[in-house]
């Protein structure tokens, strides 16, 4: 837990939260909750609690890495609106930097 | 689906709310699709792990855990106490579910009946039900041109009105039934704001009465879409016959709706513009009469407007009427009443509210039984805590600590109760589902879980852990730091152990308010079954049926009621037939006003009347006292002049003539105007209304004699049982007219039962409470007692050597028992006497302070004292012997 807070007041993500960030980046303004879930799942194979969806979205969103609105209602989903998430420019921009920032530890070129 | 939005709407956060519902609904449908379970239950589990993660990952905030005072280790120390005591946790589990439930489930089952919004009736708030109000009690009917004046009154947007019709309806293929409608005028889906799930609402062109032919739409219930059309979507435009006419399907009502009051039963509603066959007994041009209506009419009030500005214009719209026309007596007698909602009478809704006062009255005793036990196991547990609670207090945890924590715990408990209740109640609306309670209610259907019934298990929950929690809490934190430490404070402080014991009387003390009420209600049960009644109901069938609504012509009518009595006579196992017009406890009746011939106008007797055919008295076994029965001439056949006939009751021939020989003397009746008619008979007093009012005097006069009505209900004497008579009686019927249905099948003493069912009800459902709540105060007695033994264990073991004998011992035992049982059912049966002026109303024959009810439990509950202070007093006798 301890480790937990030191990490975040670093502005450090998790792996999930990493995971869940990409998601919401690759689909560019039009991700929600099954969307994102469906995504990491296609492109890791790993499956991902409901819960864990959610409270992911929910904790990137108050670090401020995404936002969100709320689409339009469709029937298939009882006529209720989908909350819809994308990148924050702030998130974007610390993206790179960090990426940047990684490169030389990471040893990629 | 209704539950889970619940779940969001209370606990999810305002951002989620909504997407998530959608979220989870396309994750339904998938696992629909790919075979998966998706029910009820998946949704409800869902909704509350998704919401529940995403509050407690909130709570934490965004970095982990600032451990805020020590909250969430307490909370983990409450769920690690509860872990660590399986069978005492799963005890008070069951007790708080029991006592939660039970207010729960009966609170459900009220909410249903009178709080639960009407399925179909959207915004009910500004709707306005008008009424014609007597000054002298009672409502006026209103007739078709009075309720035109009404929808234009300027309070409301629109008006609409129903009128309670019963039609024989037959489907393409099947026999007739009998089933409940509406004639309702065009505007009544609009008004009530329904949206139909099929099809479309009446239009003004099937108000014309001028135009039968339009009129013959029909639109019928989601119920009855379901149950006789399989949810055909291809319904619209088949054809239903009512009344042997020939009604188009036009719309479904929305799911749910069975008219406008909570109460309804309605599965086909017809346009008022039919009513030449839908209504026959009214007049042919309705549009323009006079005759009134049973309508019952209400509207859309404008916004802006109050109850008292409609008052007061209907009130000038009824001056100006009576200006122009002042003989119109009813209006001059009678005042227009606008009041909020669908109003329903007040005999109903009090009924009502005084039934379920009694029955939520009953549960909060075994609620209070339930707080008392739970005090007692958790006061017990405390003891047995004290050398963890002086650990922690030497420690440095403070004795407010100490108390939030085991508050805590008594929070986790109860609320882990209330989730219990509320499954409960969810199972029971499953169970309940399709019950009916009284014939006269609906039945019963998606009873449950909504937002009231969910405040009120949570509201019970947190009474619950006040009553249960918190005392133990206050006390069994006081502890004796040094000598609980020496792990020499063997006994409990003396203030616990006088709360316990204030608690087992506590519970003693309310299961005898239930047990000595329930006895009260059951013997006023036996003391109604026991009246004398004057008549046989066991072994007589009645049922009814209405010719009228199939044959218009007199003649014809006459002829087929004739040919039916005549053919049952011949049913083999049928002793007797005969027709009347209102069977016992039907709550309708007609009246009569009558004197002996030669006496003044001013002498005339109110008296009820029943028109009854030859054999109807003979069919019941009702005693003859003088004269005869009515013969087969003198019944079906209009009055010949001069040569009426009458039988009369003992009750009225005592009234008429002073004596019950009245056989052969004349009356002079006041309706038909000043005929005479001949007495041929005396019968015994027959008990058709209630059973606590005096028999009124009463006449009965041939079926037929003054006017034929249309329906009525045949009187069978079986001799073998109903269910092997049945057969052969349809097939009768079925001979004298094959599409005339039979309806109301039941026997008098089915009719009786119908007529307690609400007190029954009530009984039962106390009986069951007060037996359960018995039991718990009795587990609870045996658990002070039992705990009592073994703390006084060394002191037996001394007075044993001493020199006392092990009765000795067990006598002491006992006589704590005792004096606890009898302290508790003093207090119960002072606090009944206090309460029973409450029920008082409920009681028949017997009074509140029946000495019979009030000592058979004295001597229930100190038996059941005795019986469970012996395992206790056994071991302290066999205690003795292990010094």
């Amino acid at each position: 837990m301890c480790q937990m807070s030191s990490f975040s007041e670093k502005g450090l993500l998790g792996e999930l939260e990493q995971l869940v960030l990409l998601a919401v980046m690759n689909q560019s303004g039009e991700g929600y909750a099954v969307s994102i879930r469906d995504e990491i799942e296609e492109r890791t194979q790993i499956a991902l609690g409901r819960g864990s969806i959610y409270v992911t979205l929910d904790r990137l969103d108050r670090k401020g890495y995404v936002s969100s609105v709320m689409g339009e209602p469709t029937s298939e989903r009882g006529g209720k609106a989908k909350r819809c998430f994308k990148l924050t420019l702030a998130a974007a921009e610390s993206a790179v930097a960090r990426m940047r920032q990684a490169k030389p530890v990471r040893g990629v070129r | 689906m209704t539950l889970a939005r619940w779940v969001l709407a209370w606990f999810a956060p305002p951002e989620w709310r909504e997407s998530m519902l959608g979220d989870l609904t396309e994750e339904r449908a998938r696992r629909r699709q790919s075979g998966r379970y998706a029910g009820v239950w998946w949704l409800l589990g869902a909704t509350i792990w998704t919401t529940g993660r995403l509050r407690w990952a909130a709570s934490r905030g965004l970095g982990g855990s600032k451990n805020g005072g020590g909250w969430r280790q307490d909370w983990m120390l409450a769920f690690r106490a509860w872990r660590r005591q399986p069978a005492l946790t799963a005890m008070l589990l069951l007790t708080l579910t029991l006592g939660i439930g039970a207010n729960t489930a009966v609170f459900s089952i009220a909410n249903w009946m009178m709080f639960r919004p009407v399925p179909g009736v959207t915004a009910p708030e500004s709707l306005a039900t008008i009424r014609l109000a007597a000054h002298d009690g009672g409502f006026f009917t209103i007739s078709v041109p009075e309720l035109q004046g009404l929808s234009a009154l300027p309070g409301f947007s629109a008006i609409t009105a129903h009128a309670d019709v019963s039609l024989n309806v037959s489907r393409d293929d099947g026999q007739a039934t009998r089933v409940e409608a509406h004639a309702v005028t065009a505007g009544y889906f609009d008004v009530l704001g329904q949206t139909m799930t099929l099809g479309r609402a009446f239009t003004a062109a099937e108000d014309n009465e001028e135009d039968i032919g339009q009129a013959q739409r029909v639109i019928i219930s989601h119920r009855y879409w379901s149950t006789y059309f399989d949810r055909d979507p291809q319904v619209l435009g088949r054809t239903l016959r009512i009344n042997e006419t020939p009604f188009t399907i036009i719309g479904v009502a929305a799911a749910g709706f069975r008219g406008p009051s909570r109460s309804g039963a309605i599965d086909l509603w017809v346009p008022l513009g039919s009513h030449q066959v839908t209504l026959p007994a009214y007049p042919a041009k309705l549009a323009s009469s006079s005759a009134g209506l049973f309508f019952s009419a209400y509207g859309r009030v404008v916004p802006g407007t109050t109850l008292a500005l409609i008052d007061e214009q209907a009130e000038a719209w009824r001056a100006g009427l009576l200006n122009m026309n002042p003989s119109l007596g009813k209006l001059k007698r009678a005042t227009f009443v606008a009041r909020p909602g669908i109003d329903v009478p007040s005999w109903e809704s009090e009924r009502l509210t005084q039934t379920f006062g009694l029955l939520i009255a009953v549960v909060a005793f075994v609620l209070l039984l339930a707080c008392a036990n739970v005090g007692n196991l958790l006061l017990a547990r405390a003891h047995e805590r004290q050398a963890e609670v002086a650990t922690r207090m030497a420690l440095g945890a403070s004795r407010g600590r100490v108390i939030r924590q085991w508050l805590l715990e008594g929070i986790a408990l109860c609320v882990c109760g209330g989730a219990g209740a509320l499954l409960v109640t969810l199972a029971l609306g499953r169970v309940l589902d399709g019950v009916v309670i009284t014939p006269s209610l609906p039945a019963l259907t998606q009873v449950g879980l909504d937002w009231r019934v969910f405040m009120f298990a949570l509201a019970t929950s947190f009474v619950a852990c006040a009553g249960g929690a918190f005392l133990p809490a206050v006390v069994g934190s006081r502890v004796d730091l040094v000598a609980s430490l020496k792990q020499s404070g063997r006994g409990q402080t003396p203030a616990g152990r006088r709360i316990r014991r204030a608690l087992a009387i506590v519970q003693v003390a309310s299961s005898v308010v239930l047990l000595a009420g329930s006895f009260l209600l059951l013997r006023s049960m036996t003391e109604r079954y026991a009246v004398p009644l004057g008549y046989d109901t066991d072994q007589v069938l009645a049922f009814s049926i209405e010719p009228g609504l199939r044959h218009k012509d007199d003649a014809r009518q006459r002829r087929l009621y004739a040919s039916l009595v005549d053919q049952l006579r011949t049913v083999p196992g049928v002793t007797a037939a005969g027709l009347a017009w209102v069977e016992p406890f039907r709550r309708i009746g007609g009246g009569a006003s009558l004197r002996a011939e030669g006496q003044l106008k001013e002498d005339n007797i109110s008296a009820d009347s029943n028109m009854v055919s030859a054999g109807f008295f003979a069919a019941l076994g009702v005693r003859i006292l003088d004269g005869r029965e009515f013969a087969d001439a003198e019944s079906f056949r209009s009055e010949e002049p001069g040569a009426g006939v009458l039988i009369v009751n003992e009750s009225l021939a005592r009234q008429l003539f002073g004596t019950v020989n009245a056989a052969g003397r004349r009356v002079t009746m006041e309706y038909p105007e000043g005929r005479v008619r001949t007495i041929v008979g005396v019968v015994a007093d027959l008990r058709t209304r209630n059973l606590d009012e005096p028999v009124s005097p009463t006449a009965y006069e041939p079926f037929g004699q003054t006017f034929l009505s249309g329906w009525g209900t045949m009187h069978v004497r079986l001799t073998g049982s109903i269910e092997s008579s049945m057969p052969a009686i349809r097939a009768a019927v079925a001979e004298v007219d094959p599409g005339l249905p039979i309806y109301d099948v039941e026997t008098l003493r089915q009719a009786l039962d119908r007529h307690l069912a609400e007190s029954r009800l009530v009984t039962i459902v106390t009986a069951a409470f007060a037996i359960v709540a018995t039991a718990l105060s009795m587990i609870g007695l045996y658990g002070v007692l039992a705990l009592g033994v073994t703390e006084r264990q060394r002191e037996f073991s001394i007075r044993a050597a001493l020199g006392a004998a092990p009765t000795g011992v067990a006598r002491l035992v006992m006589r704590e028992a005792l004096s606890l049982t009898l302290a508790g059912t003093a207090a119960g049966l002072l606090a009944f006497v206090w309460l029973s002026r409450y029920a008082e109303s409920r009681l028949f024959g017997v009074t509140a302070l029946d000495p019979v009810a009030l000592f058979t439990t004295l001597g229930c509950v100190v038996l059941a004292g005795v019986f469970v202070s012996l395992p206790p007093a056994l071991r302290a006798a066999r205690s003795t012997s292990t010094l």
